[in-house]
């Protein structure tokens, strides 16, 4: 019995290495160092990106589309005009992969950095440019590569993401949806107000996050899984189905639905 | 827009001629009956019953007070078609059902609207002198 | 592969773009003296110049109505366009069947225009709001138009009086048998 134990080496443990003892078996294994769970790499993996850019298109108007059966369905209209890729965005470089896309033609008003920046790319100044994050860089595409409407097809999702109409500032009936307080019994010029906004001495403050006035849109909306109606490339349009947020003329980022594709 | 306390029309040969909404069944409580919804309702008004009917039509006869369902037929509210066109009749008005969602009349006096096909009352449909 | 189709789209933008045009105004710095930032043109317009407004309803107009027929009976210039008083009929090239009713309303919004048609059947007032620029309406036709029109466009106010709609489908039946 004791030979056996003699035989039998101790182990020895070190730090990302194995020592296996057993005969036959690989002499050891290095392992990966751990990896904090909060570091921008991490993080980068765990988010839920899509593999290719999207567009960007402006906001021109809603016009009606009547299907071949019949069917009236409300569309606004995206224009999609000098979609280009001015820049590309490295893990390597930057932590994270991502394509900027530009929109349009722009001469006026251009700072020189930014001139110098198309021109490196060699495209024509832009007056919008946006970044498309993408889950690694085999979703980058070539620099200057023209972005056509053809890119979402009739039938696919999409996400639309825009600058909602600003309301000023605005009450909290209109901000949000309370009801005031009573026409009559007593109530006196505070017909529209909130009324009440927290408790007594407990706790003895207002909580943070109570709805109140303030200013109302002006904000970044996103409309999620929108189906694309119509599509031409070659005219530049996309069709959308029912109303996106903003005003006519705003810019609108166009991606695949995130829940539908990847 | 039919909801509680809403008075409607009864156009069928049930008996009843004016029932008032008393709930309506498997909408959102802030919600309101369209066209096709099915309601509960109360008969405020009935025909007085002769003796000359006779049959399946005196036992499914209601009077006034009893408490039955109903499905919509009409609305003075416009209702959006997916073709884009918009209808909207001057009043509103409904069937009366039994608990299999059959309509207990066996005559319908008006015009219906065309949704009540897509929802399955078929029966109502091909009663109607007029489907709009 | 992807660097090669890289250089292969630069080769052709560079020979589709002529040479850069050359911005001299401003930028100048103290030490270098003037500095001159490579400017490339613009893509060429696209529908040449055309708003895509303007261009996707002509389009519209070209796809859904391509007669004119339709456009024609909302043009205000056309002696015989549609107006609130006559009575028309919509037919359908679907198992649809035809709809008549008097004209109370009309919406010019390009190919979102519409009509209000008001009937009556059996003392029911019935309103239906056609969209005239659907594909799946054939025609309109104007049966009748009144001895003299309203002095209003919209004639919401008839609603429930004297000067409502009676049944026109059976008056129509009338005046045939009587013509006849």
């Amino acid at each position: 019995m004791m030979g056996i134990f003699n035989t039998l080496k101790p182990l020895i443990a070190q730090r990302f290495k194995a020592h296996l003892t057993s005969p036959g078996a690989i002499p050891f294994v290095e392992t990966k160092a751990a990896v904090l769970f909060k570091s921008p790499e991490l993080s980068r993996l765990r988010k839920r990106l899509l593999t290719r850019p999207g567009l960007i298109g402006v906001k021109r108007g809603m016009v009606p589309f009547y299907t071949n059966e019949g069917l009236r369905i409300p569309c606004t209209v995206l224009e999609i005009d000098q979609v280009e890729v001015t820049h590309n965005k490295t893990v390597a470089n930057d932590g994270y992969s991502a394509v900027q896309v530009g929109y349009g033609f722009k001469l006026k008003n251009q700072t020189k950095k930014m001139l110098g920046h198309f021109a490196k790319a060699q495209v024509s100044p832009k007056e919008k440019v946006v970044e498309f994050h993408v889950k690694s860089d085999d979703g980058l595409l070539p620099v200057g590569t023209l972005l056509k409407a053809d890119h979402f097809k009739v039938g696919e999702f999409v996400d639309l993401q825009s600058i909602s109409k600003g309301k000023g500032f605005a009450g909290v009936m209109k901000r949000w949806n309370f009801h005031g307080l009573k026409a009559s019994h007593g109530v006196s010029k505070a017909h529209r107000s909130a009324g009440s906004t927290g408790g007594n001495q407990t706790p003895g403050r207002t909580l943070p996050g109570k709805k109140m006035a303030g200013r109302m849109g002006g904000h970044n909306v996103t409309l999620q899984n929108v189906e694309v109606v119509d599509v031409n490339a070659e005219k530049g349009y996309i069709l959308i189905k029912g109303p996106v947020s903003g005003a006519t003329g705003s810019y609108v980022k166009i991606q695949d639905a995130i829940k539908r594709y990847h | 827009m039919i909801y509680l306390k809403t008075m409607l029309k009864c156009i069928d040969n049930s008996g009843a001629q004016m029932v008032e909404c008393i709930k309506v069944l498997r909408k959102n409580p802030k919600n309101f009956a369209s066209i096709g919804d099915k309601i509960v309702c109360v008969v405020q008004k009935a025909r007085p019953s002769t003796s000359t009917i006779t049959g399946a039509s005196a036992s499914n006869r209601v009077k006034r007070g009893d408490i039955v369902r109903a499905v919509i037929v009409r609305t003075k509210k416009e209702t959006q078609r997916p073709d884009g066109s918009v209808i909207r009749f001057d009043d509103n008005a409904c069937v009366l059902l039994n608990k299999n969602d059959e309509p207990i009349a066996t005559r319908i006096s008006s015009v219906v609207a065309k949704e009540l096909r897509d929802k399955n009352f078929n029966k109502i449909v091909s009663l109607a002198p007029k489907v709009v | 592969m992807l660097l090669q189709s890289f250089k292969a789209l630069r080769a052709t933008r560079s020979s589709l773009i002529s040479t850069p045009i050359i911005q001299t105004a401003g930028y100048k710095t103290q030490y270098l003296g003037q500095k001159v930032v490579k400017v490339y043109q613009p893509l060429p317009k696209l529908r040449e110049g055309t708003p895509l407004m303007k261009y996707v309803k002509e389009n519209q107009y070209k796809k859904l109505d391509p007669n004119g027929v339709k456009k024609s009976l909302l043009d205000k210039s056309n002696p015989s366009l549609l107006r609130s008083g006559d009575i028309v009929r919509i037919t359908y090239n679907n198992k649809q069947p035809p709809l008549v009713g008097m004209v109370i309303a009309v919406k010019r919004n390009g190919c979102d225009s519409n009509i209000l048609l008001r009937n009556s059947y059996a003392k029911l007032g019935v309103e239906i709001r056609v969209p005239i620029f659907n594909p799946v309406i054939e025609r309109v036709d104007i049966l009748k138009r009144p001895t003299k029109y309203r002095s209003r466009n919209k004639l919401y106010y008839i609603r429930g009086t004297k000067l409502d709609v009676t049944d026109i489908e059976s008056s129509l039946k009338k005046q045939q048998r009587r013509s006849n």
